[in-house]
């Protein structure tokens, strides 16, 4: 075993298989109902969507306590550990600050927190990296460094079918502006410094995921791609054809949200999320 | 004693002879505007040359009025910046752009000799032809062009003022006869160019001013000198009847209503008190217009609704007797500020000229900051345009014309105002919906221009009108008041039936590729009626989803958007 461990949280959605083979310790973030039920990323969407259509209101989500970080980190720690601990973007959550304080309260000196700027697929994409990285044994600044370099090779592209969602997460400030259409807009949001922003507006959603996909990086080796989707896999499999009529050599992964991010983005929602590795 | 030319003896011509000239050409041109209107190639309502003439030369000729010097030069300038501002329409602005020129000739001095006039002449073509993008031969361009050279040859053979005139009008009368045959528009309607007609009018018009006093102009009859210059068009053979102010209802009224007004209520209580009438509302104010004997009744109908504000009141018969009866419009522009928001000065104002409350609406919730409700028949003056301008609080601002016919007018207000002004040329409300929804606030002047320039042109648009006349379109017979598509602008198909035109327009302009089609249903449809026409498309083309909103316009029965 290698000496550097990997911490990621639940909005990389990796899977069990993607956790287990590099002994990656995942934190949740959870989705929190009025009612008191709660939910951590275990459940699937259609599960969620239909509590979502019986409550009164829509559900919350809430970050990870400093504690729990401090708790998983003095273990690993403990047992001679270095820690990588990569996180959805302070932009959209205090994930981020909440594994931050606890690495400083418990041997900041072992732990790198790094902020990934994204989410979801392309999270997923520096984590698998990191956990590779480690296992080949770079050290804990060798890696810092590579995931710093890498954090601006990433896009991350978003077309949500409904802006209610958007609407009540408010985690959206550029697409502010959008909310007060009287007519159906398909805005096509990404990730800037963090933040998610409106690349373009169009009016129907084929236009939307054409444009979306002018923003893919000419195909080549040290390319990786996933599509991203929230309860609409038939959407994503289309979206991942129109990838391959345009690179048709091209690796496509497809990767479904899980209830954290799907309650900003909500049902419906496609996107894209690349590496060009350097 | 007027001092006359060293040279050649004639007399001069003073600042009072230019004051004679314009604004009795003013009036003259007012009372032969119909005959002009009906040049009109396209038998569908819109903004039409005549009128919009003869309201740029009222405005030129209220400067005239008020001038109280003894210097032509002044005048002149003063006379073309008040047409500039003032200008409607297309033709409206290359009238403007004439007087501009001519002005730009007189520059300078106290009274002026006929070559100094020919000369003024050459200025003002120059203008003209600089203000339009791509000039086109077959139009009032090209009978301008031609009034200056034969006033040039004029001058240099020695004829004095009216001599000038005179062959500058027989000059332009060729050219015009010409302009048939150069267009093919024009010579399948069988008519001569609207504008260039307009710009002859005008010149007898002065020659008229210079030759009659002012009392033998007002007993003239109307469309008299368009008729028997031959400027008739086919088929137009009834004028409307003698139009005079409307005395009836002297009291225009303006006023600000905030408050929850239901608008189809107040304006069928509004409506038995005058004419004129127009409410728009937004959000919880109202803007109402009306002309009335009884401003009074009005006011207190409209207390009824809200706190009243800026109320004005004004006796047009003043009006009318301060400029010595000069044609005013009449016709109001409205201009709505979205008071939501106030913008700061970095961000990007955006202006639309839009008709109908409901696509008013539409265009503020996409982000519109001002709409100035001009539309098809009414169109917007300069001024209209450039107050929308320096009152929004930006320093960067775009127009959206919405209309061909007012694109030139926004083009005058990006030279006039001192703020970054970007026109967009949209030339239907569909483009200019595209072209809105395409704008990026985040993004910086010049890549949302190319963005929404790119997204206009993604959308097809279309329109059921009527036809106000009988004609003859690409060969095909259209009879008045029968139903006409249009499509990119162009006549597509025509019916009895309102729906039957409706259904073969959305055929004509769907195709598989199509995803989305975007139905604005004007102010005389119900929406029972645009409800069942929306399910027939859905019907016919079951892969395009419909989006079905209340538009409120006038003219157009049904505005389609394809994507």
């Amino acid at each position: 075993m290698n000496n550097i461990a990997i911490v990621t949280d639940s909005t990389a959605y990796l899977s069990t298989r993607e956790r287990e083979e590099h002994g990656i310790t995942v934190v949740p973030l959870t989705v929190n109902f009025e009612d008191g039920f709660l939910y951590n990323e275990i459940v699937n969407n259609k599960e969620l969507f239909e509590r979502i259509g019986r409550a009164k209101k829509l559900p919350f989500t809430s970050q990870p306590a400093a504690g729990q970080f401090e708790e998983i980190y003095g273990a690993l720690v403990e047992a001679g550990r270095e820690v990588i601990s990569l996180h959805v973007s302070s932009g959209l959550s205090g994930t981020f600050e909440s594994a931050a304080r606890a690495a400083a309260a418990i041997a900041p000196d072992r732990i790198t927190v790094f902020d990934s700027l994204t989410t979801s697929a392309p999270l997923a994409f520096l984590v698998l990296a990191a956990a590779q990285w480690a296992e080949e044994g770079l050290a804990r600044a060798a890696i810092a460094a590579r995931l710093e370099r890498a954090r601006g090779e990433l896009g991350s592209f978003l077309i949500p079918d409904t802006l209610e969602y958007i609407k009540k997460g408010g985690r959206i400030g550029g697409a502010q502006a959008l909310l007060g259409s009287l007519l159906q807009v398909k805005p096509i949001l990404y990730f800037a410094s963090g933040k998610v922003e409106v690349l373009a507006k169009v009016r129907t959603r084929r236009k939307a995921i054409r444009r979306m996909l002018a923003e893919l990086p000419r195909q080549g080796k040290n390319l990786q791609v996933a599509v991203v989707h929230c309860a609409a896999p038939g959407e994503a499999v289309a979206v991942k054809e129109m990838i391959l009529e345009k690179a048709p050599h091209q690796a496509v992964e497809i990767r479904e949200l899980g209830p954290v991010l799907s309650i900003h983005g909500g049902p419906g929602l496609v996107g894209m999320g690349f590496w060009a590795r350097s | 004693m007027k001092p006359r030319d060293k040279e050649t003896g004639k007399p001069a011509i003073t600042a009072a002879d230019f004051r004679k000239m314009i604004v009795g050409a003013s009036y003259f041109f007012d009372r032969e505007k119909e005959a002009i209107n009906a040049l009109n190639v396209f038998p569908v309502p819109d903004g039409d040359t005549g009128s919009n003439m003869s309201m740029t030369l009222s405005a030129a000729a209220e400067a005239a009025l008020a001038y109280r010097g003894e210097t032509i030069g002044e005048i002149a300038v003063k006379t073309a910046s008040s047409a500039l501002m003032g200008a409607r329409g297309n033709s409206g602005v290359i009238l403007s752009q004439l007087l501009r020129g001519i002005a730009r000739g007189l520059q300078g001095k106290r009274e002026a000799y006929p070559d100094d006039l020919s000369k003024a002449f050459q200025y003002g073509v120059v203008y003209a032809y600089k203000a339009v993008s791509k000039p086109v031969e077959g139009t009032i361009l090209t009978v301008a062009r031609s009034t200056a050279r034969s006033a040039r040859i004029a001058a240099r053979s020695g004829a004095g003022l009216c001599g000038i005139i005179e062959r500058a009008i027989a000059g332009g009368r060729e050219a015009l006869e010409k302009t048939t045959e150069m267009l093919p528009a024009l010579k399948e309607a069988g008519v001569v160019d609207a504008g260039g007609a307009g710009l002859i009018v005008f010149l007898e018009g002065c020659l008229f001013s210079v030759q009659h006093a002012l009392g033998e102009l007002l007993a003239r009859k109307k469309n008299a000198t368009a008729r028997t210059a031959g400027i008739d068009a086919a088929g137009s053979g009834a004028f409307s009847p003698a139009e005079t102010p409307d005395l009836a209802h002297p009291y225009c009224t303006e006023l600000i209503i905030r408050g929850a007004v239901v608008p189809g209520e107040l304006k069928e209580r509004l409506e038995p008190l005058g004419d004129s009438l127009v409410v728009v509302e937004q959000g919880d104010m109202s803007k109402v217009h009306l002309h009335t004997a009884d401003p009074g009744a009005a006011l207190s109908i409209c207390r009824e609704y809200g706190t009243l504000h800026k109320i004005k009141i004004d006796n047009m018969a003043d009006q009318h007797q301060h400029l010595l009866n000069l044609p005013t419009p009449v016709e109001t522009v409205v201009t709505l500020v979205d008071s939501k928001k106030a913008k700061g000065e970095e961000e990007i104002g955006i202006i639309t000229v839009s008709f109908g409350e409901g696509i008013g609406e539409l265009f503020l919730s996409l982000g519109a900051d001002e709409i100035v409700y001009g539309g098809q028949t009414m169109n917007p003056r300069v001024e209209d345009l450039f107050d929308a301008v320096q009152r929004i609080p930006t320093e960067r601002v775009i127009i959206m014309p919405n209309n061909k016919n007012i694109q030139m007018v926004a083009q005058q207000v990006q030279k006039l105002s001192e703020k970054e002004v970007a026109v967009i040329g949209t030339a239907t409300i569909a483009q200019g919906l595209a072209a809105l929804i395409a704008f990026n606030p985040a993004e910086e002047l010049d890549s949302n221009i190319s963005a929404m320039e790119r997204a206009l042109k993604q959308v097809k648009s279309g329109e059921v009108t009527y036809a106000i006349r009988d004609t003859v379109i690409k060969g095909k017979e259209v009879a008045e008041g029968s139903f006409l598509g249009l499509y990119d602008g162009e006549i597509c198909c025509t019916s009895g039936e309102l729906a039957a035109a409706a259904l073969e327009l959305t055929a004509q302009m769907l195709d598989e590729d199509d995803e989305l089609i975007t139905i604005l249903y004007g102010k005389e449809i119900a929406r029972a009626e645009a409800a069942a026409l929306a399910e027939l498309v859905e019907e016919a083309h079951p892969s395009v989803e419909v989006e079905l909103k209340y538009g409120g316009q006038p003219i157009y029965y049904y505005i389609f958007a394809v994507e």
